[in-house]
């Protein structure tokens, strides 16, 4: 995967491809990038999962039909635009809803808040770090065992060492040396993401 | 909907990018961090206990290392918490690797005095020697090594003016790796000989103290001078005496002092009465018994002068000489000469006998046995030499077997590759023979069922595809969908060799385009989409009209949205020309690809690859003003014709192709 991913790190960021070259490849990036950092925000917005999956499809769809018309500037810019589009979707697919509820005559309650596009931009910025911190998890994954990302996620939850030691019959010590190992890794992931993507 | 959300997307950890950001310094530095703590010493458990001291096996902390630590048990007596550190500081003067080394001293947080030692965890010389009592063995070497190290830290301890006192098995430890540690120091004192050391000054002191009245020491060991002080002081030879001692016991398992109570026992040692060592194991050497006896001599005069001395008479026992504690005699000096060149003696002696009875016993027997096991023996290799071949013809065929069967397991994967790569380039003859090979080598390979599957629903053989569907259990969801289709076709077509109408193919393109409902795997409903299209274009049961009609709508599905376009295009035998040109809203034209087309003009269009069309029939192509990469016009096998603005470059030499400039 990793390996893969070195190949096309030359140069041009995702976005600066996706609008010049518009092959496949590079939609396939920004699917593979882009998608589950929809479906959190989408989450954030209180959607349950279905309605946030399918949501997600259209704000995607949406996206591949507009791309020819978005000049590429910079990822701020992207990212506002991106959520305005998320806002519109959202509209549309709960208005959508609720009108077909009303033809069946029934009252369903969901749980999905009305946000301002600020506040969508403001959950999209607090999201993004962390967003962009597990993806590069979910990348360097394959390189270290199960047991190990387990314990790193838990630290990063907030669980101290010591809470660690009898479950795995590991020393304090070594789960510090486990976690920083991870640590490292991942930052670097993540400087690599950051080029890629910002 | 059986998808749960923690499979399909990642989980995003909440504020993972603080906890990278925040460094933390237990973290990253947790060595550094730890020698910081303040409590050194842990509780742990006992693992022995003597009259005033008990000692833990504990972890040192700044070191992580396992160290025995000694503590007080009371410490109200401040005479004790000085004879305990009195025992610290002596021990720790004397750094020998056969003498318990100590690590630290001094008084607790909760002031309690302490001292930490190597921990000494495995068994002591007299287990070691309860376990020589019951196997009987007569090799004395171990015990000759065991006991010569003992020597040497005794040596080095009267070097420094230290004597022990209480040098018994049981203070003597035994490590894994042939470790002997002489522990125990609590009686040991310095002698006044030089007292020009005057470092330690206490210890003059003390010396007093021990020596006062009372009788210290372990009965058996002790020397009739710690008995009896009338005999003398107590110096280093109460140690010889005890060295003795211990190699008495070595030899025979048995103290040398014996008696029915303890008086009895003090008795026999100032009397000195004790048995030989041989009398009670005949196997013991006469030369260590001698040591043995002289160190146990009652009269200091009778012993060695110094530990050094034991040595040296160990020394020359180890390498067959006479040692100083033997009486001396021609025979005997002979009898160790013999011992000490066992090897040659022996050779000599049987050199003599043995070729004198060969020379005569051989030639007799020799002559006649020799031809008839000569012949037996060639029959044999004969018969072994048989066997083996037809072991190996076995195996060899047992070999290509095997080799066949992994071969074509192998070959599966691999043809079905080349079989998805034809398919890319629309090569459906090639792609249906390689997808088939691969079914037909490993049956069992899913991903080429699967193919195979989807190649038939390209071709519109409906009810066969649904046939493999049947077969392959645990569908997915997306297989599951493509099932559907297939079976949704194969009730409106039964009969596999007809095509579908054009309408109805239309409506199948789109049922295609349902499948995968998330864009990006749109590239793989595209691709389906592409497939299905031009394997049609390929079929003489559509009409050139269907054909268009076909192109068009797949063009359409397979581009963005965008501004409504038609496809403008006219016949010439058989053959399209079509015209693309000035349309900004396309990007692929890989649903052209199988058509049969001779010109096709892209002039002022949106596109910038033709990959898509390798290998594809265009012979006349106009890409004024468009942004197509040279090398991708190497794709275009049959071209002829190019056509370019002025300034427009192809990048890359054309042969055969004439350039147009307009």
């Amino acid at each position: 995967m990793t390996n893969k991913n070195e190949t096309y790190r030359t140069r041009v960021s995702l976005l600066h491809r996706i609008t010049q070259q518009r092959d496949e490849k590079s939609w396939d990036d920004f699917v593979l990038y882009y998608r589950d950092f929809i479906y959190l925000i989408c989450i954030k917005m209180n959607m349950s999962h279905h309605e946030a999956d399918e949501v997600v499809q259209q704000v995607l769809i949406k996206l591949w039909n507009h791309f020819p018309n978005f000049e590429y500037d910079e990822s701020k810019r992207f990212r506002s635009w991106l959520c305005r589009i998320i806002q519109n979707t959202c509209r549309d697919f709960f208005r959508k809803i609720k009108s077909q509820n009303k033809l069946k005559d029934k009252v369903q309650e969901n749980g999905f808040k009305k946000l301002s596009l600020s506040e969508i931009d403001t959950i999209a910025d607090n999201e993004w770090n962390d967003y962009l911190s597990s993806l590069a998890l979910e990348k360097i994954r394959d390189q270290f065992s199960e047991k190990i990302i387990n314990i790193f996620i838990r630290l990063a939850n907030g669980e101290s060492p010591q809470d660690l030691e009898k479950e795995y019959e590991l020393k304090p010590k070594v789960i510090y040396v486990y976690s920083k190992r991870v640590r490292d890794r991942l930052k670097d992931e993540l400087r690599r993401l950051r080029e890629e993507l910002e | 909907m059986s998808d749960s959300p923690e499979r399909k997307y990642i989980r995003v950890i909440p504020n993972l990018s603080k906890f990278l950001e925040c460094d933390d310094l237990e973290h990253d530095f947790p060595l550094s961090n730890e020698m910081n703590s303040d409590k050194r010493y842990f509780e742990g458990e006992e693992i022995g206990r003597g009259g005033m001291k008990k000692i833990l096996l504990t972890n040192d902390k700044l070191t992580s290392r396992n160290v025995a630590l000694a503590t007080l048990i009371r410490t109200e007596d401040p005479n004790q918490t000085e004879n305990f550190f009195r025992e610290a500081k002596l021990t720790a003067r004397l750094q020998h690797p056969c003498i318990v080394p100590v690590y630290d001293a001094g008084y607790t947080k909760e002031q309690q005095p302490f001292f930490t030692m190597k921990p000494v965890d495995g068994e002591n010389l007299q287990d070691y020697i309860k376990t020589l009592k019951s196997d009987a063995d007569k090799n004395f070497q171990e015990r000759v090594d065991i006991f010569s190290k003992i020597c040497d830290a005794m040596a080095y301890a009267h070097a420094q003016n230290i004597i022990h006192l209480d040098l018994k098995p049981e203070n003597i430890y035994l490590g894994e790796f042939g470790e002997v540690l002489v522990g125990d120091w609590g009686l040991a004192k310095r002698l006044h000989k030089e007292s020009h050391e005057m470092d330690i000054p206490d210890l003059e002191i003390q010396n007093d103290k021990t020596l006062h009245g009372v009788i210290k020491g372990t009965p058996g060991y002790m020397a009739p001078e710690q008995i009896n002080k009338g005999l003398g002081e107590s110096d280093h030879f109460c140690d010889i005496y005890a060295l003795g001692g211990i190699l008495y016991e070595l030899l025979c398992s048995e103290t040398p002092n014996q008696g029915k109570d303890l008086e009895d026992v003090l008795r026999n040692t100032l009397d000195g009465v004790q048995k030989k060592p041989s009398k009670i194991n005949p196997n013991v050497p006469v030369s260590l018994e001698s040591i043995a006896m002289k160190s146990l001599a009652v009269r200091k005069e009778d012993r060695y002068n110094s530990v050094k001395e034991i040595i040296e008479d160990i020394k020359k026992f180890q390498g067959g000489f006479i040692t100083s504690a033997e009486q001396s005699s021609f025979l005997k000096s002979l009898c160790y000469l013999f011992k000490r060149h066992k090897l040659v003696s022996v050779l000599i002696g049987l050199l003599v006998i043995s070729s004198i009875v060969f020379i005569i016993q051989v030639y007799q027997e020799k002559l006649q046995v020799s031809r008839e096991k000569q012949r037996a023996e060639s029959q044999k290799v004969i018969a072994i030499e048989q066997k083996e071949k037809a072991e190996k013809a076995f195996q060899l065929f047992k070999t290509a077997q095997n080799e066949r069967n992994t071969i074509s397991k192998k070959a599966s994967p691999r043809l079905l590759s080349v079989g998805l790569k034809d398919l890319t380039g629309f090569n459906f003859d090639s792609a249906r023979e390689n997808i088939q090979l691969a079914v037909l080598w490993s049956p069992e390979n899913r991903d080429a069922q699967i193919s195979r599957a989807c190649f038939l629903l390209i071709t519109q053989k409906f009810t066969q595809a649904v046939q493999v569907f049947d077969s392959l259990e645990n569908r997915d969801r997306h297989l599951q969908k493509i099932y559907d289709l297939a079976k949704k076709y194969a009730s409106i077509k039964v009969n596999d060799e007809i095509f579908l109408d054009t309408n109805t193919m239309k409506e199948f393109l789109k049922d295609c385009k349902k499948i995968y409902y998330l864009p990006i795997s749109s590239q793989n409903t595209i691709r389906l989409m592409l497939h299905i299209v031009n394997y049609a274009y390929l079929q003489d049961f559509y009409t050139t009209e269907d054909k268009i009609e076909l192109a068009n709508f797949a063009m359409t599905n397979t581009n963005p949205l965008g501004s409504k376009w038609e496809l403008k295009w006219r016949t010439n035998n058989s053959k399209f020309d079509i015209d693309l040109s000035n349309n900004k809203s396309i990007f692929s034209v890989k649903a052209l690809h199988s058509l049969p087309i001779r010109k096709l003009n892209l002039a002022n269009s949106s596109i910038k690859n033709i990959e898509g069309l390798f290998g594809s029939s265009v012979s006349e192509l106009d890409i004024r003003n468009c942004r197509i990469n040279g090398i991708d016009l190497k794709a275009l096998k049959n071209l002829k014709t190019l056509k370019l603005n002025k300034t427009q470059s192809p990048m890359l030499r054309l042969r055969g192709v004439e350039i147009i400039r307009q």
